[in-house]
């Protein structure tokens, strides 16, 4: 990401979420973001997920600038790049487990055997084997943020953007899902870029970064805004 | 195909969800279908009244801007100012029979008579004296039996043989099966040979004219006409029965209507060059134009199927608004859906075919409850001729405008929920 700016406009009131925003993500890094209610994390992320708009600015996700891409294909690249941990789960109330950890793989057009496959397989990963046919509100809090991170897995997502990933968690079920994050960056590669207030949970990050009033601080660059070191090995996000 | 049935699954357990909600649209939906199709049942009773009619059919008719028509204009008795028109005087029907030129012909008129199923006392009868090649020309299906023939009416004494239209067989007979059964008509007694089969909620062509209850009528060879006495419903200037048969056939008072066939454009022209002959004022005119002049529904029918137009556009409105309601409430799960990789078309799509499908429910529904609104409606009608019917040309227009509706429907709020970024509603579920 360049020097990303969005503004949010209501009626003649504008507010900047973030300026002049500029990170650059590697594979395989595992980088968390701190900050106050209100300081554009969120809406940072959304960026970053294609999820949201920017307005100033250039972003390129694994080489490729989405400022130039359809919604089509944006909706594509996010489906076969990115997965999502949303704070509160954001799990489909209507599908059970395994329908709810399909739907990525589904929006793929993927052949429904190797779809069954990779679905089977994270089922067994995250232990959720005997609940795959629960609903989701038949499901503790800690199993549903498992399901969640079981649909991000599933597509095999080289990006992982969790948001407040241990939000609704109590102390034991953050410290698995955190647990389980460190082995799929460590095991997989899989880039991770997590939201938290939480400073022990950001402590466990490689990199640690906050955002202020819109601003990125790394706390490893003097206090400069926005300038962050590039990480050495082949960038993931950009 | 996979993810057509995977969208329709989705929706299904979205509509599955809010079930109350659901059911309130289908209902909403139901109901205004229903009256529609009551309008439309009552109106298409006009349409295709030709039936089966060949194209090779003609009648005679008189002058439509006669003294009768323009004098009657513009009152509550215009139209019977203008049935007078369509019928021509006994003396000129045998005057243009004796020219042998059409392959088939009949006369036709009804006229009150006191008869009735032999073993009951006589009631007022309606009785349609025509020639054999009525059923021939009309190409009238049989319910059971069949027509009396030319060789009956030949016959020396003609056979008594009469038919009975469908509606009257259901007044007489509980619509059984009453060939064999004898009629007494006008202390003559006749051999039922058949009864006509009455096409599901449609008038018929040779129908018009008389009045609606006269539908319910008997038909009797024309060959008896002379023994039976009839007065024609319509004579004018009017003759009392008491002038007996003769003198009323042989009069200019004696009218009928006088069907032909002329198959061929010679047999057309010399059959108009006989005409002009023997009666100049009188014309040809062909079943086909006739048939466009009633096809044409009276204006309050018209103005019903406007009306419940109307209230179906309002249906689809309010539909339009409730399926917004329900995607917004919905919301959530679409922003899930967007940040799992769903495109805006797919998001699109499948509300597009939760709206048809909430749509399609409704007016089969409706359909559902069209039979009673319409049999309700039958009886509420006081002139009604035939019983109202919905038939599969009713069925698939309804359908075909329902499935616009919800097209129409749906497009609005799929449009609208396509439209919003996922981030608006992600983290409200």
């Amino acid at each position: 990401m360049a020097k990303i700016g969005k503004v949010y406009r209501t009626g003649l009131i504008e507010t900047a979420a973030i300026e002049d925003v500029s990170l650059d993500v590697a594979r395989g890094d595992f980088v968390s973001l701190m900050g106050p209610s209100g300081s554009g994390k969120t809406t940072f992320l959304n960026i970053a997920g294609l999820l949201d708009t920017f307005d100033r600015g250039r972003y390129l996700l694994d080489g490729v600038d989405v400022a130039g891409l359809s919604d089509d294909q944006q909706s594509r690249l996010r489906n076969e790049r990115i997965g999502f941990i949303f704070q509160s789960f954001n799990l489909i109330p209507d599908l059970d487990v395994y329908d709810n950890i399909e739907v990525p793989l589904r929006y793929r057009r993927m052949p429904a055997t190797e779809r069954r496959d990779r679905v089977e397989e994270v089922l067994v990963q995250m232990g959720l084997t005997a609940r795959m046919r629960h609903l989701p509100s038949q499901l503790s809090g800690g199993q549903q943020q498992r399901v969640a991170i079981a649909r991000a897995l599933v597509g095999r997502p080289q990006l992982l953007l969790a948001d407040e990933p241990t939000g609704n968690l109590d102390t034991i079920a953050s410290r698995q899902v955190l647990d389980l994050l460190e082995t799929i960056n460590a095991e997989r590669q899989t880039t991770i870029v997590m939201v938290t207030h939480d400073p022990a949970l950001a402590a466990r990050a490689r990199r640690k970064l906050h955002v202020l009033d819109g601003r990125l601080i790394d706390p490893n660059a003097a206090g400069e805004p926005a300038a962050l070191p590039r990480a050495a090995n082949k960038p993931a996000a950009s | 195909m996979t993810n057509l049935f995977y969208n329709l699954r989705l929706v299904g357990k979205s509509l599955q969800r809010d079930r109350w909600f659901t059911i309130v649209m289908v209902l909403s939906q139901a109901l205004s279908v229903s009256i529609f199709v009551t309008a439309l049942v009552s109106a298409q009773r006009y349409s295709n009244v030709k039936g089966h009619l060949r194209g090779d059919v003609f009648r005679i008719e008189g002058d439509r801007k006669s003294v009768l028509s323009r004098f009657y204009r513009g009152t509550q008795f215009e139209s019977f100012g203008e049935f007078t028109a369509n019928y021509v005087s006994i003396q000129t029907v045998r005057a243009l029979a004796a020219t042998g030129l059409a392959t088939g012909a009949t006369v036709s008129f009804v006229s009150g008579m006191a008869g009735g199923p032999v073993e009951r006392p006589p009631g007022r009868l309606p009785v349609r004296f025509v020639d054999a090649d009525q059923f021939d020309l009309f190409n009238i299906d049989f319910r059971y039996g069949g027509p009396f023939t030319r060789a009956d009416e030949r016959a020396s004494p003609p056979v008594p043989a009469v038919v009975l239209s469908d509606v009257l067989n259901q007044q007489l007979y509980g619509g059984a099966d009453s060939v064999g059964r004898t009629m007494r008509i006008a202390g003559r007694d006749f051999r039922v040979v058949g009864v006509m089969r009455q096409r599901p909620g449609k008038i018929n062509l040779w129908d018009f004219g008389v009045a609606p209850e006269n539908v319910a009528n008997l038909l009797v060879p024309f060959v008896f006409a002379d023994e039976l006495r009839p007065v024609p419903v319509m004579s004018w200037p009017p003759m009392l029965p008491d002038s007996g048969w003769r003198a009323i056939a042989a009069s200019p008072s004696g009218i009928t209507e006088y069907w032909v066939r002329l198959p061929t454009r010679d047999a057309q022209t010399r059959f108009a060059a006989a005409l002009a002959t023997i009666a100049p004022r009188m014309s040809l005119r062909s079943a086909d134009e006739i048939a466009f002049r009633f096809s044409k529904p009276p204006a309050p029918y018209r103005v019903f199927v406007i009306l419940t137009l109307v209230v179906l556009e309002v249906s689809v409105i309010n539909l339009m608004r409730m399926l917004l309601a329900k995607a917004t409430s919905r919301a959530a799960e679409i922003g899930i859906h967007r940040a799992l990789g769903a495109g805006r078309n797919t998001i699109f799509g499948r509300q597009l075919v939760e709206g048809v499908i909430v749509s399609m429910a409704g007016s089969v529904l409706g359909l559902v409850l069209a039979l009673p609104t319409v049999a309700m409606f039958d009886r509420l009608i006081p002139d009604s001729p035939v019983a109202l019917a919905v038939t599969p040309a009713i069925v698939i227009t309804v359908l075909l405008v329902c499935l616009l509706a919800g097209l129409v429907t749906g497009i609005y709020p799929a449009w609208r929920i396509a439209a919003v970024a996922p981030t608006r509603y992600l983290g409200k579920i």
